[in-house]
């Protein structure tokens, strides 16, 4: 072998140590300004249109009962979840991917789908809802035709659903995600979607 | 050949040190200590319309009523009732709590700072002068001029820690029993 050949060798070996070491390192970043992985911008995407619904049907609500706990808490989710809304739009704007995808919902989590059985995917899945916990527009429909403790209830009930699909989805990102900003809000998504269920079935007690 | 070594040396030791500066200097806004702080890791946090037994004094968090304190900068001359303080810790606010006997100057001070996810009351049962509290967080100072409240207010206002982050601390409009 040749002193050039050595050469070329070397060069080689010293290039794979600064490319190696370089990926290392940035890959230990766990920072928003990474390149995201595929689940991060589906979360992003799906969970911006879940929440999207939970306003959607809070702002109803408000409007159909005089009830006042019931319109403060729609108040509370609808200023929350726009604003949580903002933030993983703006993840999305940094990332420099759509904010709206064209692609089939809830493919980012598509490998735990798929192994759940037949009951499991029926929980988590409204017949006629494209992501788990979502109402269909049949039941916003109705919601709309309600007035006072029907539209309460419903509500409820729709709610409930609809956060207990919500808690499954952070719950995804956060088992596929290493970037500290986008588990940190999906945490406080399972924590507080969970405490919210639990006080909206106690006031659905009630009925 | 020397050249190519050079180059090499030099973006490695560029990749390595500019890893290291970005790591770094985001820790230290993350970490950054403000000397006398208490964390407390709470887990409680449902809305229930009875009284509940808080351990710390001003609570740092924890079971609260459904309905949360205005905390855009409201000023408070009455102490407030806890489990409504809670909720409004729970949206992000920082509470600042002084004893009723604090210099008239120093409360006005401290009013001063209140603006927006915070909110000032007195505590007359509480055993420091003044006290700040955020979610899980809470620092005792003797001073309304010392530097760490400026470093609080910029740390814990809709800090890292908020369980329920983008809540609005706007009263619910047309109030709430």
């Amino acid at each position: 072998m040749s002193y050039k050949i050595i050469k070329k060798q070397l060069l080689a070996l010293m290039l794979g140590v600064v490319v190696g070491a370089s990926m290392f390192l940035f890959g230990l970043n766990t920072n928003l300004s990474n390149s995201p992985n595929e689940a991060e911008i589906g979360f992003a995407q799906d969970m911006s249109v879940h929440h999207q619904q939970a306003i959607e049907m809070s702002f109803l609500v408000r409007e159909r009962t005089d009830r006042q706990d019931i319109r403060g808490f729609a108040f509370d989710i609808i200023n929350t979840q726009a604003n949580q809304r903002g933030m993983m739009l703006g993840w999305l704007d940094l990332w420099e991917k759509p904010l709206t995808t064209t692609k089939k919902p809830m493919m980012w989590m598509a490998d735990s789908m798929s192994s759940m059985n037949h009951s499991q995917m029926n929980d988590s899945f409204t017949s006629g809802a494209y992501m788990p916990g979502m109402a269909t527009k049949a039941e916003v429909d109705q919601l709309v035709t309600l007035e006072d403790k029907a539209a309460e209830k419903l509500f409820l009930e729709l709610m409930i659903r609809h956060h207990q699909g919500g808690v499954m989805m952070a719950e995804g990102v956060i088992e596929r995600s290493d970037t500290e900003t986008v588990t940190r809000l999906a945490q406080t998504m399972v924590n507080g979607q969970q405490a919210e269920i639990d006080y909206m079935n106690e006031l659905l007690e009630q009925y | 050949m020397k050249l190519a070594l050079i180059i090499i040396g030099l973006s490695t030791l560029l990749l390595v040190g500019g890893s290291w500066w970005s790591t770094s200097s985001q820790q230290k806004a993350y970490e950054q200590e403000i000397v006398g702080i208490t964390s407390t890791i709470v887990t409680d946090r449902s809305h229930v319309q009875t009284e509940v037994d808080y351990k710390d004094t001003p609570p740092v968090g924890g079971n609260h009523h459904p309905v949360w304190l205005s905390c855009n900068g409201d000023i408070y001359d009455e102490p407030v009732v806890d489990e409504n303080a809670v909720h409004s810790l729970e949206h992000g606010a920082v509470w600042i709590t002084y004893q009723p006997n604090l210099p008239v100057a120093d409360i006005e001070t401290l009013e001063k700072k209140v603006a927006g996810y915070s909110f000032i009351s007195p505590y007359p049962e509480q055993e420091s002068p003044i006290i700040l509290t955020a979610w899980g967080v809470q620092l005792p100072l003797d001073s309304a001029d010392d530097e760490r409240v400026d470093q609080f207010l910029a740390k814990f206002r809709q800090g890292p820690q908020t369980p329920e982050p983008g809540a609005t601390c706007n009263a619910i409009p047309g109030g709430m029993q």
